[in-house]
């Protein structure tokens, strides 16, 4: 007997038919906004003459001796068909690609868990046409996918075949985050012998892994190996200082190691490219025709050891406004630098939850859209549109209050809200920014019934 | 002037009914509403005497004046009769009453309300067959442009605009008005208002107070060259130029006569009860006509299938829900909850007749038509689904919009402490056991705290345990369980709602 479909998800298919109806029409009325948009039309001969606009500025790889441009394509974050799934439009992303290429963005950083296995293929497809010698491209083994040394050959072959290529310039070890992990996959089971072998043969150029965990962690990896030909860190200057990152003490470690840095996160999920108002106008103060983006990625490449920084471009002015940034790139000066310090104090007064979209928590089980809710409340955050309760009942309360109900409402599915997280924590480890998500779903769950209570 | 005035009281109460549905604002709410308990049917069920009272003394002196400007299904009609004028004037004409046909079906509908069977009465009654209309076709279309602005200020970041869902009522019920839209629009374009004097069990009542209201139209013999242009244009079918004669039982009072004679043969005033030998002067004796068979075959037709055509739907879905077993299927057996304030199941079934004005009202989206949840008879009328939403402790406007009583007012006090249902917990489908892991969704949730978790599991986990007396079964424990196909947890009506202490 195979089982029928329940009664209501085919009412639900209808509510979806109609939700895509009015979503094309929005969608379509979106587009002619934005190609109107300011930002879009100046640049647009950059777009067009890209072939022969200038190169981004390179920098030396000094283990392998390659010139690695500083601007790196991140592939998890490509444009997608719709919000929260991961289909890629592959045409949009292709002209990206494309252009990245021509100015000389040939570093490309994809993995087996972005855009849930599609993005592996996706750059496969994209980088035929160009001379494998003429470009790098880096991949990761899952740590948290292998059970045996089967799992990790049988992934490892598959992504070269996935993505069309007989050996990776850059691999790593993903998202390392705990001894306990690392001895267990890639010491027990031996996996790190294998990628060795690897090496050896030929189908690695360069060994390194990606990190998210603790800085005890990190050293017994530096001390107890001395096989890494690079190491990727989270480094922006929000993350500096920040006691759970404390990514400015890895990166002297490295510095002290020789070991050259490969960067992600440079904006924090996008993060610091939007930052608020108030923080917007220190940098604006100083010069407002750069965007908030190039300063965070300027504050990164200025330090001389970092080789790479990775940026996961999502459109077009994503890719063009990076490109701007890297060509002729010139490091923060002093000045420069204290303005982003300024820029930091006042943002970090408000607090936001330091999720980058890196999207490892999901799927959840329980079909919350644990990214999209964050990124509600950050945003409102950053707009200082979060209610707070204890606070007079105002017209201002009343507009932060509306402002911030109908973006959660129109943002998230009301099958996705926060209400729908029954705190089964299967998250919590996934996170390698370490956020208590089922707290933050409570508390975003209580804020928001308690808001509406008040109707 | 006079069809003029007619045209302006119309729309203004037209609007007014019509915003009452569709409204989303919440704008429309207490005495903006009163114009949906002046409809005859709900003010007979509910027994509002007052308007009951306003309704029959107004038709016994001036006619049929409801017909024309405040039911809302006749202004509907006249909307689309318009239309159909502009296509082809001069229409319509003289039809022999079809008394049979009227009182078979008065007698049904009232055999109907009387022993509870509210299916008919739903089907019949002209205010609940627009009611339907508004909240299945126009409500959606209103949802729709609200979900485009608020497209619109998503983006600029005002959020002046919450998105809603379009349809909330199901597909039956929206079919179940397309129908309906269907069959009247068709009656109407052809013949005018012949719903309303064949189907219609309110405008056969008050063709019964209306064979001589004190003031009504009457034609000048001496004036009238017979011309037929006020037979051609009555929508009501009731005027017969030949014989100089008007069947004032089926006037609706559109006063369409009046302003087309091109003599000023007809006129409005009052005129004695007992003077039937002057009115009868002039006239031509009345001839046998023949039946209009094909009509009649139409309109049964029509009638059928409007009660078998959801009748086969309803079967379908109810195959779909039975197969597919996953788990505990004690959901299945579950009886269905009906709205606080509605005191009974059986108050509510017998009084409810399906205007959907409380669905339209529900902001939680929790009011839905059933299906077969109340078995046939029972049809299209609402009842808690916790699907999209549950029922919130501190709402109570269900019960303030009922025109027909099914639902009887309760204030907030009350509405917190009335208990319409009990939470039931199925075990065996709860995550808990099925995921191995912790949930307590019901529990945190549950807005009167009637459920703990305390009970231990096999793996070690903590179950809910429903305290009964505290319950008032809103649904919220059924609406945040993760579970999908079966709930582990849902309500389960009362037959008799109680207050608890």
């Amino acid at each position: 007997m195979t089982l029928k479909k329940n009664p209501s998800d085919t009412l639900i298919d209808r509510r979806h038919a109609i939700k895509i109806m009015v979503g094309g029409m929005a969608s379509s009325m979106l587009y002619m906004s934005s190609c109107k948009s300011e930002s879009f039309s100046n640049k647009k001969s950059i777009v067009n003459s890209s072939s022969t606009a200038g190169q981004v500025t390179t920098r030396l790889d000094y283990k392998s001796g390659k010139m690695l441009p500083l601007l790196g394509f991140g592939c998890m974050r490509f444009p997608v068909i719709q919000r929260g799934k991961p289909d890629i439009d592959e045409e949009y992303a292709m002209q990206m690609i494309d252009v990245a290429y021509n100015s000389g963005v040939n570093y490309f950083d994809t993995a087996w868990p972005y855009h849930e296995g599609l993005s592996e293929t996706f750059v496969g497809k994209a980088l035929k046409k160009y001379p494998r010698e003429s470009y790098f491209l880096a991949d990761k083994m899952p740590t948290w996918a292998v059970n045996n040394i089967e799992d990790a050959k049988n992934i490892f072959s598959q992504q070269l075949e996935k993505c069309q290529v007989d050996y990776f310039d850059y691999y790593l070890l993903h998202a390392l985050n705990s001894q306990s992990s690392f001895e267990k996959v890639y010491e027990q089971i031996g996996t790190l012998e294998f990628l060795q072998q690897m090496k050896k043969e030929g189908k690695i150029k360069n060994l390194g892994f990606s990190f998210h965990g603790s800085v005890e962690f990190f050293e017994f990896l530096l001390e107890k190996y001395d096989i890494w030909d690079f190491v990727q860190i989270q480094l922006n200057y929000f993350d500096w200082d920040d006691a759970r990152q404390q990514s400015g003490k890895l990166y002297r470690m490295l510095e002290e190691k020789n070991i050259p840095v490969i960067v992600m996160e440079p904006l924090r999920g996008g993060m610091l490219a939007r930052l608020n108002p108030t923080t917007e106008k220190v940098f604006k103060e100083n010069d407002p025709d750069v965007s908030l983006a190039s300063w965070a990625f300027r504050y990164v490449a200025t330090f001389p050891n970092v080789v790479c920084v990775l940026s996961g471009m999502s459109t077009m002015e994503h890719v063009v406004d990076n490109i701007n940034t890297f060509t002729d790139f010139k490091p923060l000066d002093r000045n420069e630098l204290l303005v982003v310090n300024k820029a930091l104090s006042v943002f970090k007064e408000v607090k936001p939850e330091p999720c980058t979209a890196c999207r490892y928590c999901m799927p959840c089980p329980y079909g919350v859209d644990i990214p999209g809710v964050i990124d509600v409340y950050n945003k409102n955050l950053g707009t200082f549109n979060v209610p707070n309760l204890n606070s007079p009942r105002d017209e201002e309360f009343k507009r932060k209050k509306r402002v911030f109900l109908n973006s959660y409402t129109n943002h998230i599915d009301h099958k996705a809200k926060a209400h729908r997280c029954i705190n089964c924590s299967k998250c919590v480890d996934l996170c390698p920014q370490d956020i208590d998500i089922p707290k933050f779903m409570r508390k975003m769950d209580n804020l928001v019934a308690s808001l509406k209570k008040e109707a | 002037m006079l069809k003029k005035f007619r045209i302006l009281f119309s729309l203004i109460f037209f609007t007014i009914i019509t915003l009452s549905f569709i409204d989303i604002t919440g704008f429309f709410r207490g005495e903006l509403l009163l114009l949906t308990k002046l409809q005859l049917i709900p003010a007979l069920i509910s027994m509002n005497f007052l308007f009951i009272a306003l309704i029959a003394v107004t038709t016994l002196i001036f006619g049929r004046i409801y017909c024309s400007s405040i039911c809302p299904m006749g202004i509907l009609q006249d909307f689309i009769a318009a239309v159909s004028k502009k296509k082809k004037k001069n229409r319509y004409f003289f039809s022999k009453q079809k008394l049979v046909l009227r009182y078979v079906v008065l007698i049904f509908f009232i055999i109907a309300l009387w022993s509870g069977f509210a299916l008919i009465p739903a089907i019949l009654d002209p205010y609940s067959l627009y009611g339907r209309i508004s909240s299945n076709i126009f409500l959606p279309v209103v949802r729709l442009f609200n979900n485009m602005l608020a497209y619109i200020t998503d983006s600029n970041e005002t959020y002046y605009f919450a998105k809603t869902q379009v349809f909330t009522n199901g597909i039956l019920s929206l079919i179940v008005s397309v129908i309906t839209l269907g069959i009247i629009g068709v009656l109407a374009w052809i013949g005018g208002r012949t719903f309303c004097n064949t189907l219609c069990p309110a405008g056969t009542i008050l063709s019964l107070l209306s064979t001589k209201p004190a003031f009504r139209l009457s034609i000048d013999t001496a004036t009238c060259n017979s011309c037929g242009l006020c037979e051609k244009n009555c929508k009501a079918s009731c005027i017969n130029s030949k014989h100089r004669d008007i069947e004032h039982d089926r006037c609706v009072m559109c006063f369409n006569c009046v302003s087309i004679c091109r003599k000023q043969a007809i006129t409005y005033g009052y005129s004695p009860l007992f003077n039937t030998k002057k009115e009868n002067e002039g006239k031509v004796p009345e001839t046998e006509t023949g039946h209009d068979n094909g009509r009649r075959m139409f309109i049964a037709t029509a009638v059928a299938s409007s009660i078998t055509i959801p009748k086969l739907l309803a079967q379908d879905k109810i195959d779909r829900l039975s197969s597919g077993f996953l788990g505990d299927n004690s959901f299945k057996k579950r009886k269905p909850v009906t709205p606080a304030g509605s005191l009974s199941f059986n108050n509510f079934t017998d009084n409810c007749t399906s205007c959907h004005l409380c669905v339209s009202k529900c902001k939680s989206n929790v009011l839905k038509p059933a299906v077969f949840e109340y078995g046939l008879e029972g049809f299209m009328q609402p009842t808690l689904v916790f699907e999209d939403g549950f029922c919130d402790i501190d709402c109570n406007t269900c019960s303030t919009v009922c025109p027909n009583g099914a639902i009887k007012k309760l204030d907030h006090a009350t509405k917190k402490i009335t208990k319409i249902g009990t939470a039931v917990y199925a075990e065996a489908n709860c995550v808990v056991n099925t995921d191995d892991v912790n949930c307590g969704n019901c529990a945190r949730h549950c807005p009167v705290g009637a459920i703990e978790m305390k009970a231990q599991s096999t793996n070690g986990k903590l179950l809910p345990v429903i305290d009964n007396s505290k319950c008032i079964g809103c649904g919220s424990c059924e609406y945040h369980c993760p579970t999908s196909v079966y709930k582990a947890i849902f309500v389960s009506g009362e037959s008799n709602h109680s207050i608890l202490l």
